[in-house]
């Protein structure tokens, strides 16, 4: 049975897993994939969350026009509980502000929604199953709090390598294999087809309700395999067990049955792997001990005959029951090692996500109340009544009467608008020297300065991000963040030496700074550095067309109207690190010889105003 | 509503349960903030707490469920109005939903009123609905600073005092709050963490046998709620009955001087600011031994209690590495001398 066929059949009779996440890019494949989600949940066409969506469309809210005309607050449903019973897409996770990933989250964990918004209060079912895309780009993935709560996580590799049948049988639920096997492109399905399909739920339906307990050593089994894979979301194993329920049903076989408990494992467990067993030694070029990416040596191959004989020495399947082990086995066989790349490549990008909660620019109905304004509502805004009430109150008279029920007519042109005034929050990017010129020996230096402006920074909730380049690279060690935590550990481990690439440095820069302009802040990018550049664009230790490139790089920097500091890390003040400043069009300072502490307050006084609004 | 899950079902997260169940004994302690992850049970095991909690008597119609025997703190129309009938109400546990607006959290102008009669009325918010209940915050950090601010407020002050829109209200509002939030995602202010009472992390448990327990036992709650519910009344009934005990014997918990004392050097030597660190450490330790029906506080009531009461105090270097626990720990057995800390 194909695996995406299996997952919507579980889905259908328990909407409590949540859904699934596709994480593909656009290509046919995914196009059919999901056409035919669509007809299997029953669904056509399936609903969309679109970027940019408001809260009021999400959760609900005052509908403005229907309140006047009747002349009593008018709830309009979100988009959360008119899914309910259905299913929803979500296009783009990846991309998706925090509050709504959040509102889904919420709603998926609790199966309501809670609406307590303009005057409304109130709770309304909302359980639907949610269908994630994301564009599977390598940078950005959707925090892994939100993914767990999908039981079926699909990747890539998974959509456009050939299927990997599930070891259950073909016709658990023959119109829906039929159905993806003929499938071509997106068209819709016929209304006999979907009844067809609806038709065929009936029976596992009735199967589930009748279930007794789930047996202890069947859920251990599980939770054995949850560790051997080393699978890091908590609400894998209740997820896994459920599925299993769900696959018995359809199969009207007992909970024990070993292809039931591997395709269970192999739907829920398998695709979060983040080991296949565990490798001796951990590999040395691991980033970060939490996901260490999966070692091609080690990964078995799937066919490999071998495998068995291997297993009793591997520390972590020495201690499983044999039950698990021949799991452990099928498992291994049915993830190709792409898959696991796919996952360790979610949860890198992931952790350059972590500590991003709330830089998303938010919806201008926040902030500290400034004024009102009139004009026309557009969804998102917020009526200031009693203003609107005034405007229209002299003119009562002068209109025709109201509605039966209002005391006076109000007028499109009587609203007025509560404007909110929003605090654009600072991004600090420090593009740190560490190379093995004279910025070496003030490498400590520039650290402690950074280590200030966290600090700073820590208490007016802006954000920092640290760009360090050295010999041929520069690495961005710190992804913006506010999380100290994280700041601190990036900061700890930066070594010195090497050759200065300062033009790669100023292009790398500005690249992130216009990123981070486009999510709505402000960048203000701060250099420390004694600009003398030796590494040109190409790569080349050529110390004339460094130069020329950095002059370009800085020229483009100042072009792109972004705001920026040059610290001088000289032992002396240098020459080039001021024409660097100049070309760059930014302000010039030698690093104060005393201390981080001077240092922030020169980057904090060279914040206010200066910094051009992107 | 849904039958909540038991809270004497919760596996494991100890540390969580008990810095709940301290503040339900004692709810001037100010509230928990529980760190972690969501999905970790700290939402099941706030809803699973309020069915623990004996209904309690309000003025009936009173849309604060103002106390028919207080009078001081009581909302003005209880007050000043005349006879009051008595009524029961559950104890409220207001979830602070995602999105809400300010409105909505403190209260607004009755937009019906304002509509159909041009009368200027106010509509009671969250924070009205919470008195004498818990406000549970998920995501804190979510929220809008400006927002937390206000809450942060309400609940210090006990009073929700309320001038917009040409609306002027003062209204009773004591709650104990309940924060989550995750530290990873972006760091909580410590003037935030300084008003929370108690601070608590939670994890998914790392014993498989714990983890296989709360699937079952999660199973067999979703399959079947009320016949679970049921299966649990005993421990139920046992914990709602230690709670109300607990309650009663509190204000007869004594501190013995030698343990002030001790407890003073405590958060002297952990550098604490202000005096809220040591006040906490001591409610907490009456609330322990009044829920384990002690008479007085034991060096063992302290040691419990300190580094919940204390770890989100310690003014720490923000780039120390050093664990707030631990710290607290060594100071421990400084005081208390190693032999007895454990």
């Amino acid at each position: 049975m194909h695996p995406f066929v299996a997952a919507l059949a579980c889905l259908r009779l328990a909407p409590e897993l949540g859904g699934l996440l596709l994480r593909a890019r656009p290509s046919p494949q995914r196009q059919r994939w999901l056409a035919f989600a669509s007809a299997a949940l029953g669904v056509q066409p399936l609903p969309r969350v679109p970027l940019g969506i408001t809260d009021d469309r999400l959760y609900g809210g005052l509908d403005l026009s229907a309140t006047v005309r009747l002349g009593r607050p008018q709830l309009q449903q979100g988009l959360l509980a008119q899914s309910h019973g259905r299913a929803l897409l979500l296009p783009m996770a990846e991309r998706q502000p925090e509050a709504v990933l959040a509102a889904l989250q919420d709603a998926l964990d609790r199966g309501v929604v809670t609406v307590a918004r303009e005057g409304l209060q109130g709770t309304y079912p909302a359980r639907f199953i949610l269908l994630a895309v994301d564009e599977g780009d390598a940078g950005e993935a959707a925090p892994e709090r939100f993914l767990e709560r999908l039981a079926f996580p699909f990747f890539e590799p998974a959509v456009l390598a050939p299927p990997l049948a599930l070891p259950m049988e073909e016709d658990l639920w023959p119109e829906a294999s039929l159905i993806f096997e003929l499938l071509e492109g997106d068209e819709p399905l016929a209304p006999g087809a979907l009844a067809a399909l609806e038709e065929g739920l009936g029976a596992p339906r009735a199967r589930l309700a009748a279930q007794g307990p789930l047996p202890r050593t069947v859920v251990r089994a599980l939770g054995e395999l949850t560790d051997a894979l080393a699978v890091p979301s908590s609400r894998a194993l209740g997820q896994a067990a459920l599925a299993l329920r769900c696959l018995c049903a359809w199969a009207d076989c007992a909970f024990e049955a070993p292809e039931a408990l591997a395709s269970a494992a192999a739907l829920v467990l398998a695709p979060r792997a983040r080991q296949v067993f565990a490798s001796e030694s951990p590999p040395a070029d691991s980033p970060s001990p939490a996901a260490p990416p999966p070692d091609s040596a080690e990964a078995p191959e799937p066919p490999a005959a071998a495998e068995g004989d291997d297993q009793a020495e591997d520390p972590v399947t020495a201690g499983l029951s044999a039950s698990t082990e021949v799991l452990l086995e099928a498992i291994a066989t049915s993830v190709p090692e792409a898959w696991l790349a796919a996952a360790s490549a979610v949860a890198k990008a992931q952790r350059a996500r972590a500590g991003r909660v709330g830089a998303r620019t938010r919806l201008a109905f926040r902030g500290r109340p400034r004024g009102v304004r009139a004009g026309a509502l557009v969804p998102g805004d917020r009526l200031n009544v009693p203003a609107t009430l005034r405007a229209a109150a002299p003119l009562a008279k002068l209109r025709p009467p109201p509605a039966p029920g209002l005391r006076f007519a109000l007028a499109p042109e009587d609203f007025r608008i509560q404007c909110y005034e929003t605090r654009a929050a600072t991004t600090t990017l420090f593009v740190v020297d560490a190379s093995g010129s004279a910025a070496l020996q003030r490498l400590g230096e520039a650290k402690g300065a950074v280590e200030a402006m966290l600090a700073d920074s820590y208490a007016r909730r802006d954000e920092v991000a640290m760009v360090i380049f050295r010999g041929e690279h520069t690495d961005l060690v710190l992804p913006q963040t506010r999380a100290l935590v994280r700041a601190r550990r990036a900061l700890a481990g930066v070594p010195g030496g090497g050759a200065t690439p300062l033009a790669k440095a100023v292009q790398h820069a500005t690249t992130l700074a216009q990123d981070i302009a486009r999510q709505g802040r402000q960048p203000l990018v701060v250099f420390l550095t004694d600009g003398r550049g030796n590494i040109a664009l190409d790569g080349r230790a050529d110390r004339a067309q460094a130069q020329a490139d950095t002059e370009r790089a800085a020229r483009a920097f100042a072009f792109a109207g972004l705001a920026g500091l040059v610290l001088d890390t000289g032992r002396r003040p240098e020459p080039r690190a001021r024409a660097l400043a100049e070309h760059l069009g930014a302000a010039y300072a030698p690093l104060p010889r005393q201390g981080a502490r001077a240092i922030a307050q020169l980057v904090t006084a060279s914040r206010p105003r200066s910094v051009a609004a992107p | 509503m849904a039958v909540p899950y038991p809270f004497s079902a919760i596996v494991a997260q100890d540390g969580m349960k008990q810095a709940l169940l301290l503040a339900v004994v004692d709810p001037s302690l100010g509230g928990v903030m529980v760190f972690g992850d969501r999905g970790t049970g700290k939402s099941t095991a706030v809803r699973g707490l309020a069915a623990l909690l004996p209904r309690m008597a309000v003025v009936k119609g009173c849309p604060y469920s103002c106390d028919p025997e207080g009078v001081g703190g009581a909302c003005e129309a209880c007050r000043y109005g005349g006879e009051k009938k008595r009524a029961w109400a559950p104890v409220p546990v207001v979830d602070l939903p995602l999105g809400a607006t300010e409105d909505r959290v403190v209260g607004a102008l009755d937009l019906e009123k304002a509509l159909t009669q041009g009368e200027r009325a106010f509509d009671p918010g969250l924070l009205a609905r919470a008195h004498r209940g818990f406000l549970y915050i998920d995501e804190i950090n979510l929220l809008d600073d400006h927002l937390v601010d206000l809450l942060l407020d309400v609940a210090a002050s006990g009073e929700n005092v309320l001038e917009r829109e040409g609306l002027s209200v003062r209204h009773p509002a004591r709650f104990v709050l309940i924060g989550s939030g995750n530290p990873e995602e972006g760091e909580l202010r410590p003037q935030l963490l300084d008003r929370f009472g108690l601070a608590v992390d939670v994890s998914t448990p790392q014993d498989l046998d714990d983890r296989v327990e709360v699937v079952l036992r999660r199973d067999a709650f979703e399959r079947d709620p009320e016949a679970f519910t049921e299966a649990w009344a005993k421990e139920t009934d046992a914990l709602s009955r230690r709670l109300a005990r607990a309650r009663r014997l509190l204000p007869k918990v004594t501190v013995p001087p030698a343990h002030l004392r001790k407890v003073a050097q405590l958060c002297l030597s952990l550098g604490t600011d202000g005096l809220r660190g040591e006040l906490t450490v001591l409610r907490a330790a009456r609330a322990r031994a009044a829920l384990r029906g002690g008479k007085a506080v034991t060096e063992a009531d302290i040691t419990a209690i300190a580094p919940m009461a204390l770890r989100h105090r310690l003014r720490r270097n923000v780039l120390d590495d050093t664990g707030s626990e631990g710290r607290i720990r060594r100071a421990l057995e400084e005081t208390f001398g190693a032999g007895e800390a454990g």
